[in-house]
């Protein structure tokens, strides 16, 4: 009586030890798929992209010190990405940030942290600045709804929400413009 | 004041556009501009400049206002308008639609006033002539009696009559200084140059 007892318990201490060891390889993989889920497929340092128009000429370049691209939310991470884009009258502008990220097949390239915008070789130089920034990198607009600040010559501009034509070189400031220009030495 | 020019320019609007080809920024909804003593309010407000420098402001509202003091110890000048131009290089202003001027007590109405603040002088101009006006359009100047009590006794002997209404539609006519009658003086003619200090 007492063998088939001790048999029993022995049949009951095994089960418990399966159930153990298939709920820690089904956790397992879970943790393994999700990690596949959110694996990057490639990364790149250094990364150009250019682009031009119909004679040839190069009107915009897209530069970032790394990015990373994941196959499974189909989006690329940028680390300090910058752009270069010439306007209608071959101004250079400049866009940079601290990160962007761009989603597969999409125009819009949505920057982040410190975001400055800049003409380059122009003697009224232009300085905007944000938190966040959509670019769209075809119709070559950017917009936020985030304060900006602009600096332009002897004028400071402060709003809430902007929108820059970069070709047309126009900028919509969407609310609460507070505006300080200095005339000294008129 | 002559040092307002000196002072920095505050904008504030509920929008704004910068068209950095032109130059030009459009300033939007409850629109204030604000330098030193110089305050214009408007509904849309178009500022122009030359390279660095300010040339020309140009308000519209329904009305537009104007104020500034002029010289010190002077209570400001107001004036409104539907259009009110304020050349900054020139310092000049131009009221135009429903012009109204006030200075010192003086208030000049029409339908454009220039107000020259250098020369400080002030020209205005009726609106064009259309058939059945009832000279709603013509220039109101009134000018308030001198209150120092000096010059009653001198003034009752030379009495001159109010400016004849002319017909040009911008002749320059140079108002008397009315004697000191009790009541102010309307004069109501198609163009005047007054200059407020003589």
């Amino acid at each position: 009586m007492r063998k088939r007892y001790l048999l029993l318990l022995l049949t009951l201490i095994f089960g418990a030890a399966l159930l153990a060891v298939d709920r820690y390889t089904a956790s397992w993989e879970q943790s393994t798929s999700e990690r596949n889920i959110n694996e990057p497929d490639y990364y790149g340092d250094g990364l150009i992209s250019d682009r031009f128009d119909a004679n040839g000429k190069r009107v915009q370049r897209l530069q970032a010190h790394s990015s990373v691209h994941y196959p499974a939310t189909r989006h690329t991470e940028f680390q300090r990405p910058l752009i270069t884009a010439l306007d209608q009258q071959s101004t250079t502008w400049q866009i940079q940030a601290a990160s962007g990220v761009l989603s597969d097949g999409e125009q819009q390239l949505t920057l982040s942290d410190n975001v400055e915008v800049r003409t380059v070789d122009r003697r009224d130089a232009i300085v905007i600045t944000t938190s966040e920034l959509h670019y769209d990198i075809e119709q070559q607009v950017a917009h936020t709804e985030q304060p900006v600040r602009i600096d332009h010559m002897r004028i400071q501009i402060s709003a809430v929400g902007m929108t820059l034509d970069l070709k047309r070189q126009r900028m919509r400031f969407h609310q609460e413009v507070n505006t300080q220009y200095d005339p000294t030495n008129q | 004041l002559e040092q307002d020019w000196q002072q920095p320019v505050t904008i504030l609007s509920d929008h704004a556009e910068l068209d950095r080809k032109t130059g030009m920024v459009m300033y939007e909804g409850n629109v204030t501009l604000t330098q030193g003593t110089l305050r214009i309010e408007a509904e849309q407000l178009l500022l122009f400049r030359n390279g660095e420098l300010l040339e020309r402001v140009t308000a519209r509202g329904t009305p537009a206002r104007y104020e500034q003091i002029i010289s010190t110890g002077d209570t400001p000048t107001r004036a409104r308008g539907e259009r009110i131009d304020y050349l900054a290089q020139k310092r000049e202003i131009l009221i135009e639609g429903g012009a109204r001027l006030e200075q010192d007590g003086n208030l000049f109405s029409g339908e454009q006033i220039r107000y020259d603040m250098l020369r400080d002088t002030i020209s205005a101009q009726g609106g064009e002539k259309t058939p059945g006006d009832d000279g709603s359009q013509r220039i109101k100047v009134v000018i308030q009696p001198q209150t120092s009590t000096a010059t009653d006794s001198s003034a009752t002997e030379n009495s001159t009559a109010a400016p004849e209404a002319s017909d040009d539609t911008s002749a320059n006519s140079e108002p008397q200084q009315a004697p000191a009658p009790a009541t102010a003086p309307t004069t109501d003619v198609d163009s005047i140059n007054e200059n407020p200090e003589s």
